[in-house]
């Protein structure tokens, strides 16, 4: 009985996802939408479109939509949202812990560069599970991210210079890194960036999936070939 | 009632047979919010003019590239006083984000803070 109530819950969310799309395009604003002035009025926290049971399988969810403001204090809501979706999609704590920083680092490139810091943007997160058939990556999730902020030059998004240590500019590198597609593009309308982040379960193992879960990770190259700070400038990466 | 996204750092000093240590140990996710208040905490510790800095991450449970820029903007600090700095204690988690980003070969990096 319990199984059932989550299903007809997630078919009333779905339905009204199928209204808010609609009403979307009609208006010009949110997701699917194309120019608009960011909406004004109470700055919602979160608010997630979809119900996620633990009984519930991918293909029963269907989309999930988040809908959050541009400040930097909500990305912990996010990250915490996207553990506990991710493994009930069939990732792994590894897997897991790479969606929920590429998605971070996404929105935080989104507050940061894209509305420059001004808090009362809007981002739309939608998350679709997916099973791909056609190869042997097996499910996935696809995960668009999209804003009303100013377009960025797409040729200007790149992964930088690893070898210059120096703060700042390691985003889309870590986001390229751990998922296995991200494809930036201008929305409709000349306003607004979207980002659409895909992972597989049976994706490639990124560099640092080899820590395990109990600490023995921990005896990975690099940790133990450690270079005083004195000697480091011609090693490593910038952040 | 703390708010959201904010994260607690200690900071504490001591006399150690090298010279004056500083320990930073922050507690909680470093993301791009919080990461303004570990670099806060560790440019204190610096204005103390201690000569081996410690960064105990053990009580961090994530790192966004934001924390990243914070701990290489300390190390550059480092060089330019001269000051000694060590990250210990990361979690595997954190250690991922190091290694996909190249870091773990520019920081002095060990386990524990006894070994730091």
């Amino acid at each position: 009985m319990k199984h059932v109530n989550h299903v007809n819950q997630v078919n009333q969310v779905n339905q009204v996802n199928q209204v808010n799309q609609v009403k979307s395009h009609a208006e010009g604003l949110g997701p699917g939408g194309g120019s608009g002035v960011p909406t004004t009025g109470t700055p919602s926290v979160l608010t997630a479109s979809g119900l996620i049971s633990p009984s519930l399988t991918s293909s029963d969810i269907g989309d999930l939509r988040l809908e959050i403001v541009s400040k930097t204090a909500y990305l912990c809501a996010v990250r915490a949202f996207m553990q506990s979706l991710c493994p009930r999609l069939g990732f792994d704590g590894a897997q897991s812990s790479q969606i929920v920083l590429g998605v971070d680092e996404a929105l935080a490139n989104v507050m940061k560069h894209g509305y420059q810091g001004n808090e009362h943007g809007r981002i739309w997160i939608t998350i679709t599970p997916f099973q791909d058939s056609a190869t042997h990556r097996g499910a996935g999730v696809r995960i668009v991210i999209e804003d009303q902020a100013n377009q960025i030059d797409l040729a200007k998004i790149k992964s930088r210079d690893l070898d210059d240590v120096r703060p700042g500019g390691l985003g889309v590198h870590i986001i390229q890194r751990v998922m296995d597609e991200a494809t930036y593009e201008h929305r409709s309308g000349g306003v607004g960036m979207c980002l659409t982040l895909v992972k597989h379960v049976n994706s490639p193992a990124v560099r640092g999936d080899t820590l395990g879960l109990d600490g023995t990770g921990l005896d990975v190259p690099g940790l133990n070939k450690c270079c005083e700070a004195e000697g480091s400038s011609s090693g490593g990466a910038a952040a | 009632m703390s708010e959201v996204g904010h994260i607690q750092v200690g900071v504490t000093f001591a006399q150690a047979a090298s010279g004056p240590m500083a320990v930073v140990s922050p507690v909680g996710d470093i993301g791009t919010h919080e990461a303004p208040t570990l670099r806060n905490a560790i440019r204190g510790a610096y204005d103390k003019k201690p000569s081996k800095l410690v960064v105990d991450l053990s009580g961090v449970t994530y790192m966004a590239t934001a924390g990243l820029a914070t701990l290489v903007e300390a190390l550059q600090l480092a060089k330019k006083s001269s000051t000694q700095l060590v990250l210990c204690g990361m979690q595997e988690r954190v250690l991922a984000v190091f290694e996909i980003s190249r870091l773990t070969s520019v920081f002095k990096i060990v386990k524990t803070k006894e070994e730091a």
